[in-house]
């Protein structure tokens, strides 16, 4: 039991986080939700065979109970999931890195990105972490949102088109 | 490659935010207690369950209930207890037929009007003890409904707690009464 959630935290900690995250908002609620959430899982008699969705779901439930007392308390914040701006050196485009051009280009990508992905409803921002910095397979998404499978195909399907609407201009840009 | 595939791929370009050192301490440890009795269990959960946020930490240092729920589980039993008192004071049947009338602050009580209803009570509940908790008589000055018969007038409160029994259903209620009276002495002519 215990090693099990172990290994768990070890493999998905940045995506338990970055989900918190994504909910609450804020960075100290987020640690405060994956806690929690530990906490209630390590209490709990057994885990499921695949405890990575429940896992998943316990800390979800953990950052909605605090935002649920953010929000009585008027204390909301609106952190992103994101730190910064990236580093340069990645191939977000197709000119030769270290190009000035370029970099103003992956900058402004990120940039739209960022604010795009913190602009998606909540729910399909939930599928966009799962799914991209939580690993999970949508089968495994559907279990920990406890939601039918193509319900959560079609949302993160929807999540990443609008994703796409808003950073186009900068990704056609970098296209030419 | 497909927008969405680069969308993906951008989105894993992404630098997320980190959680803190903290974080990985507070629930390392927690895991890490495991190993131990289920006392040291207990109080490492209650330990690592003290959380992060400031307005968590101020409820903490005001020494206020963790939970929100339990305080509002509380309140609301409260207000449902309060509710059921002033359901039975109001709907079950008052029996002041037992009361022993406290001495008169005066000789010669005149007249005497219970403001209080006093129905009968129901058949099938018997009251089986009553409690005089609290009695008051103030004093109201003279009234002089007639010009040759002044009257000094008094007002006695009293709360009463009735215990009633129904043997047809074996349930013991309390209720608590009300009362309030007037009473009128004839005032002496010097």
């Amino acid at each position: 039991m215990r090693s099990v959630l172990e290994q768990v935290y070890r493999d998905h900690r940045q995506g338990l986080f970055t989900l918190a995250l994504a909910i609450t908002r804020c960075p100290h609620r987020a640690e405060d939700a994956v806690h929690e959430a530990m906490a209630r899982l390590w209490q709990s008699t057994d885990l499921p065979r695949d405890p990575v969705p429940y896992v998943f779901s316990a800390v979800r439930n953990a950052a909605i109970d605090q935002t649920r007392r953010a929000v009585t308390r008027h204390r909301l914040e609106s952190a992103s999931i994101f730190n910064g701006m990236p580093a340069a050196s990645g191939p977000a485009t197709s000119r030769s890195p270290g190009d000035p051009e370029a970099e103003a280009i992956t900058a402004e990508q990120h940039a739209r990105l960022r604010q795009a992905v913190d602009d998606l409803p909540q729910a399909e921002r939930e599928a966009i972490v799962m799914r991209i910095y939580g690993g999970l397979k949508f089968e495994q998404i559907a279990e920990a949102l406890d939601e039918p499978l193509p319900t959560v195909a079609s949302r993160y399907r929807r999540a990443l088109e609008t994703l796409s609407r808003r950073v186009r201009p900068a990704m056609e840009a970098s296209h030419e | 490659m497909s927008s969405q595939h680069e969308i993906e791929n951008l989105l894993g370009q992404m630098p997320l935010a980190k959680p803190s050192a903290n974080m990985d301490a507070r629930v390392t440890d927690m895991l890490a207690a495991s190993a131990a009795g289920p006392e040291t269990r207990r109080a490492n959960t209650g330990e690592t369950r003290r959380t992060n946020s400031p307005e968590t930490r101020l409820a903490n240092t005001w020494g206020r209930p963790r939970s929100r729920r339990a305080w509002l589980i509380g309140a609301v039993g409260g207000a449902l207890a309060a509710a059921a008192v002033v359901v039975l004071a109001v709907g079950l049947p008052q029996n002041t037929a037992s009361v022993t009338p406290e001495p008169k602050p005066a000789p010669a009580p005149v007249e005497v009007a219970a403001s209080a209803p006093q129905p009968a009570p129901a058949a099938s509940v018997e009251p089986v003890r009553l409690e005089q908790n609290w009695s008051e008589v103030s004093y109201e000055g003279v009234v002089c409904p007639d010009p040759q018969t002044p009257l000094q007038k008094f007002r006695r409160r009293t709360v009463d707690r009735v215990q009633l029994f129904d043997p047809r259903r074996n349930i013991r209620m309390e209720t608590t009464v009300p009362r309030e009276e007037f009473i009128f002495v004839k005032a002496s002519m010097q």
